[in-house]
């Protein structure tokens, strides 16, 4: 009966509190190293100096990859000597890529894992069967304990049925969840199934499950299949592999059931990522930045349809467009494709593997800059000035605004460029 | 643990970036820094404005979005309490291992007290009294592991004091 999140908290389960908050055994701690200098100087303050969970945290440079300037130097100093110190394994500029990216990547997601990690988007993970907390400064106190305490949390299984329409990518699904199930998502694990989780690819399954968090979903997890395995099995060091999936008769807080012939083409609005609308209301907006990348849309399901959009096109004077793969692994795949040079060719920045864009630390808006991204969030101030508009939307809208120079459908931009929208 | 100090009223949907932008926690790891700079989207200039032992009095879904902790560090490292209608589980229990003294789930909190007004507020009992107004108000205490971190003054020295014991 139980659910595929149940079976893993039961797996997992090391004992509980008299309010029922469980102590779960956990697989890794994933971090970023913006965060590690605050909680180690925590750990200072209670006189920790050494951790059990060490040999199991991860520490990746994901943020600022570029040392703009000498105190940004430091502080990297300060994550490398911390990660000797304290025996983490630490992911280095040239060879880390966005954490929720890197570590499935890397061999570290396994279906039935555990994985607390001190980054939003580490829901990511659930694509594998891997259930992720992603956390903030409970961190600290993870490593401390070498446990993770929660409450055990309400599931939404969410049955997707049918087949995306053409030109409907992965990103729509996930905003059309945000923007029709808010209420249904606060607080709750978010459970896949259905036909329509199956028929999705690794990259869409990796976006499905990162984007929900933004809405307040704890994190999101589907069952891992023959897919899933084939993706992780040259990258495990031969451990061994197993599907998950939740009992038939498994029971939930709540169950939807989505139709993804229903969804359209979706664009978020510029304030909070509620203001969801389909694109044909946001036509014809001017902008003067594009960005596709970041941790929910930064794979090569985007590369290529951008690629295809991109090729020979030249973006207009007036916009920039910046490109950021979301791994070493993708950045190798965009010159191995020819999509860098493509990219390039149109007047594309590509960047290395890095958060940057998604907040601002590189390409900042200013306070004019009208920007429509496949980034996280469209938060005022996310990206730069208080004053920039964010509008969100897939990598094909993004790219087809970067060619056109105003929010557009892919599909005109396509129809220029000879193809079949 | 009660806390005596003047209100601070932030009505409204304050999200986590307007706790800290993004952009400041990236900067800096110095929690004077973070201090100078908390909620000031919302309080320009909030740390010339408290005292400890001042309560923050926040609307519904409190600090929602990014999973930052930075800002409640900040918080609790200007000694300032927090009351407020709502937050997401997820944001409470970093708000909780930051060690802040909390009450995350007061219905109507925003409109018990204007800013200035002297607060009283008990967060183990849950009780909170308006001392300029002269009410009294309950609400639902931290109960458990999350009441134990915040007495502990947070995750990290909770979850030392049990390994030591």
């Amino acid at each position: 009966m139980p659910s595929l999140v149940e079976k893993i908290l039961q797996s997992k389960q090391l004992g509980q509190d008299e309010t029922g908050v469980l102590e779960l055994d956990v697989d890794y701690f994933v971090t970023p190293e913006v965060s590690i200098p605050l909680y180690v100087r925590q750990l200072a303050k209670d006189g920790i100096e050494s951790l059990a969970a060490a040999p199991r945290t991860l520490v990746v440079i994901d943020h600022e990859v570029f040392t703009r300037n000498v105190m940004a130097s430091e502080r990297l100093n300060l994550v490398r000597d911390i990660c000797q110190k304290y025996g983490f394994t630490l992911f280095d500029i040239g060879r880390s890529g966005i954490s929720h990216q890197l570590m499935p990547e890397l061999g570290y997601v396994m279906p039935g894992g555990l994985i607390v990690a001190s980054d939003t988007h580490a829901s990511t993970f659930g694509a594998f069967g891997c259930l992720a907390f992603p956390v903030g400064f409970e961190f600290a106190t993870a490593l401390v304990a070498n446990c993770y305490w929660t409450e055990r949390p309400e599931v939404l299984r969410v049955n997707l049925v049918g087949k995306l329409r053409p030109g409907i990518m992965s990103r729509d699904i996930a905003t059309y969840l945000s923007a029709h199930f808010a209420d249904s998502l606060i607080d709750r694990v978010v459970e896949f199934g259905g036909e329509g989780w199956f028929n999705l690819t690794i990259d869409e399954r990796m976006t499905l499950c990162n984007v929900l968090v933004e809405v307040r979903a704890l994190t999101a997890i589907g069952p891992a299949d023959e897919r899933a395995l084939e993706y992780l099995a040259p990258r495990v060091s031969g451990r061994t592999l197993e599907p998950i999936t939740a009992d038939a008769d498994a029971t939930y807080a709540q169950t939807v059931t989505v139709d993804l012939d229903d969804i359209p083409l979706l664009i978020v609005l510029p304030g909070n990522l509620s203001n969801v609308v389909p694109l044909d209301e946001a036509l014809d907006v001017p902008i003067s930045q594009a960005f596709i990348g970041s941790c929910a849309s930064g794979r090569m399901e985007d590369f290529e349809i951008a690629g295809r959009l991109l090729r020979g096109k030249k973006i207009p004077s007036g916009v920039r467009l910046i490109i950021t793969p979301s791994s070493p692994e993708i950045e190798r795949l965009l010159i191995s494709t020819g999509l860098y040079g493509d990219f390039t060719a149109a007047g594309a920045m590509v960047t290395p593997p890095t958060c940057g864009a998604c907040y601002g630390s590189i390409a900042a808006l200013g306070s004019k800059d009208v920007c429509i991204a496949t980034a996280t969030r469209n938060d005022s101030g996310r990206m730069g000035s208080r004053d920039a508009k964010i509008y969100l939307a897939n990598a094909a809208v993004v790219a087809a605004s970067a060619v056109a120079g105003r929010i557009a459908r892919p599909a005109s931009v396509a129809a220029s460029n000879g193809e079949r929208p | 643990m009660r806390m005596t100090g003047r209100a601070v009223v932030v009505p409204g949907t304050v999200s986590n970036e307007e706790l800290l932008a993004t952009r400041y926690i990236v900067e800096g790891f110095d929690l004077d820094f973070y201090a100078d700079h908390v909620l000031e989207a919302v309080v320009p200039g909030l740390r010339a404005q408290v005292q400890p032992g001042d309560i923050i009095i926040g609307g519904p879904n409190f600090c929602s979005g990014n999973l930052h902790a930075h800002g409640f560090l900040a918080l609790h490292h200007l000694q300032v309490g927090v009351v407020c209608e709502s937050m997401a589980k997820a944001i409470l229990k970093l708000a909780v291992a930051a060690g802040l003294p909390i009450l995350p789930q007061s219905p109507g909190a925003a409109r018990i007290a204007t800013t200035g007004d002297q607060v009283t507020v008990d967060f183990v009992s849950g009780e909170v009294e308006n001392l300029t107004k002269g009410t009294t108000h309950g609400f639902e205490p931290l109960l458990g592991t999350w009441r134990n971190m915040m007495l502990a003054g947070g995750g990290v020295s909770y979850a030392a004091s049990r390994s030591r014991a």
